[in-house]
């Protein structure tokens, strides 16, 4: 039996190493054009291609968002477009736009069509409309219970895709043009304002929200698996390194554990907490065991907390000082517990009790973000491993 | 172009007289985004009583356990002989294909209609008609009309629907505060001073903006472009003052209407941005 994929967000060419690397199956990233997150760092041509070349090389795969509900002039050099990135190497478009689905499909037989949850798919038929005119997976509307996703799941011949991590949308994605209405910004087009976070004014004594907590799914991966889920989607392709490589780390162990028959219920309390750990903003299971409702949703303004465990990402070995070489994140200092944790898995507690900076100097406090510093440590560590806070000093 | 009113009143028989091509009736259980539902019963008859056009709305998402129903509905409603439905979610699309029920579908992806090839590409499945997103410019209007056979849908007047969301938005807000509950409320957003209609029923929330539309500016230009249908919503107009509306529309009088319905063009002149720099 095939096994579920995790497929993960990438703004960049970094994050879509880093996701890979920490297990991620698939990744999922926007192209310069045609896609939902018009500002954030999309993919060249170029970038793409060496994206897909090292995704291939680790056997994994690559899909590019072009979800966006295009208007008459975006229709220009759509084709050209479209050849080139397939000729780039993905594996499969994400979809939203019938004829942009139909017209892959009819046109372009080495590539898979995705059909994207802005369609908010929340039914067989819909479903099966969208296999039979092309598309190999959809994925589902984030407002579906287990039953209506295990129900759809059923359908032969057709993958589903479902979001386990990351933020939510307040209303049917595709069924809102708040940002269009407030700032001018078209939602439906990559220019999503998330007006929903916005407060609004209600009576003289209060304010309206309507912005919902995060989703997470980690105590349903099973679920997830035994209903016959393809795909396990994690939000976020803005996301920073640190929170992509936790999130996916995190996910790529309890999905192992559960196949292997290893998972025990302290160790998924423990991913549990790492994944809260990195999120900036309350999480529920949404939609999965009833309808969303009181306490899925926040009553007051903005509710992001910054996250400052993330202290540095390690980017080499000084041989002859026998120290991991980091660039700094976040601020620490002498007598700090921390973590070093690898894509691979590995975790190390540490505790700091010397810091170098770049010209070799002790200091006792790491306060500059970027900075480059060393920390003595007897491992040289694979790339892309980082250091997170446990417990100040 | 013919005119199609979408009538709060229960009486909304008596609109017809007054210069009304037809009305658009949300059809209960399987619709959002409108103040009022009729029953299949309803539906027959106003069909019973008028050789006027009858368009149903089918547009809310549909979840597995309404689908059997759903496939009810559409033969009672090809019995009816309804003039179109409106449909939003693909199973209308599945069923009326699979089961070769004879019903005119007019695309109703209220922010999704935004492109000519994506029109034609239901046209060419078989959707008769399409129902323009209220978010576009009146040059993509007139450029779709160019490049499309399908009859096509304008909103001339009404308060445009903003977004939808399965949840309860407004139970959930009034149970946090220990507050009784309202189903419609008003709520401004600060910076641009947008306000907004905020409504709960049972299917979820929807979001209105709280000016509405009028496009009598453009109205003969729209006509002579060829749009087929116009469609002018009651909203909160007294009978009254809607008969005056839908009078005003037929001899035409923008005057008069931009007296009763005010000046907001929406999105008209106006392209939505997706880059900021």
């Amino acid at each position: 039996m095939k096994r579920i994929e995790l497929l993960a967000p990438a703004g960049d060419l970094e994050r879509l190493k880093v996701v890979l690397l920490y297990g991620a199956d698939a990744v999922y990233v926007g192209g310069e054009r045609l896609g939902l997150r018009a500002n954030a760092t999309n993919f060249s041509l170029d970038e793409l291609k060496e994206g897909c070349t090292f995704a291939h090389n680790l056997g994994k795969k690559v899909y590019l968002t072009a979800n966006i509900v295009f208007h008459d002039k975006d229709r220009i050099g759509m084709e050209g477009y479209i050849k080139k990135v397939v000729e780039a190497g993905i594996d499969a478009f994400i979809v939203s736009d019938l004829y942009l689905a139909k017209y892959i499909s009819d046109n372009f037989k080495t590539v898979e069509v995705h059909i994207s949850t802005q369609d908010s798919i929340t039914n067989r038929d819909a479903a099966i409309f969208y296999r039979e005119i092309g598309a190999s997976r959809v994925v589902l509307a984030r407002e579906l219970s287990r039953e209506e996703i295990k129900e759809i799941s059923s359908i032969p011949n057709l993958e589903t895709e479902v979001f386990i991590h990351g933020a939510m949308c307040t209303c049917f994605s595709g069924r809102c043009a708040l940002s269009n209405y407030v700032t001018n910004r078209d939602a439906n087009r990559g220019g999503c304002a998330q007006v929903c976070r916005f407060a609004f004014d209600y009576d003289s004594n209060d304010k309206f929200t309507l912005a919902t907590k995060d989703l997470n799914m980690a105590i349903f991966i099973k679920d997830l698996i035994d209903i016959g889920v393809s795909s396990l989607k994690v939000e976020g392709r803005m996301r920073s390194l640190y929170y992509l490589a936790t999130v996916i780390g995190s996910y790529r162990f309890l999905i192992d554990s559960i196949y292997d028959g290893t998972l025990t219920d302290d160790k998924l309390l423990e991913y549990q907490k790492r994944l809260d750990s990195v999120a900036n903003r309350d999480t529920t299971s949404q939609y999965f065991n009833h309808l969303a409702d009181v306490n899925d949703q926040y009553y007051t303004g903005r509710q992001e907390v910054s996250n400052q465990e993330y202290l540095g990402l390690i980017i080499g070995y000084d041989e002859q000082m026998k120290s991991i070489v980091l660039k700094e994140r976040n601020y620490f200092k002498v007598g700090d517990e921390v973590e070093l944790f690898t894509p691979t898995g590995e975790i190390y507690p540490y505790k700091i009790e010397t810091i170098y900076n770049e010209d070799n100097e002790k200091i006792e406090v790491a306060r500059h973000p970027e900075e480059i510093l060393k920390l003595p440590f007897d491992k040289k560590l694979s790339g892309y491993s980082m250091i997170r806070l446990i417990k100040k000093s | 172009m013919k005119l199609l009113g979408v009538i709060r009143d229960n009486n909304f028989l008596e609109y017809l007289d007054n210069g009304l091509d037809g009305i658009i009736l949300p059809l209960e259980n399987f619709s959002v985004d409108y103040f009022k539902y009729y029953s299949i019963s309803d539906i027959r008859e106003y069909k019973n009583n008028t050789d006027k056009l009858c368009f149903v709305v089918i547009n809310k998402m549909i979840f597995n356990r309404e689908l059997d129903n759903l496939l009810k509905v559409l033969k009672e409603l090809e019995c009816i002989k309804v003039d179109g439905v409106f449909f939003y979610d693909l199973a209308v699309f599945n069923l009326v294909k699979e089961n070769k029920i004879n019903i005119n579908l007019i695309y109703n992806g209220t922010h999704m209609v935004t492109n000519s090839d994506t029109i034609n590409l239901y046209y060419d499945l078989g959707v008769k008609g399409s129902y323009l997103s209220n978010e576009i410019t009146k040059d993509e209007v007139l450029n779709i009309r160019g490049n499309t056979k399908s009859d096509l849908f304008i909103l001339l007047l009404g308060n445009p629907v903003v977004a939808m969301s399965r949840r309860s938005l407004l139970t959930s807000y009034f149970t946090n505060k220990n507050k009784s509950k309202s189903d419609l409320i008003t709520i401004k957003e600060p910076k641009s001073g947008q306000e907004f209609l905020v409504k709960e029923d049972k299917n979820g929330t929807t979001f209105f903006y709280n000016r509405r539309l009028n496009l009598s500016n453009v109205y003969k230009e729209l006509e002579d472009v060829g749009i087929n249908y116009g469609v002018i919503e009651q909203g909160d107009y007294s009978s009254y003052e809607y008969k005056e509306l839908i009078n005003a529309f037929v001899n035409f009088n923008k005057q008069k209407i931009d007296e009763l319905a005010g000046h907001n063009r929406g999105f008209l002149y106006r392209e939505t941005i997706y880059k900021v720099k």
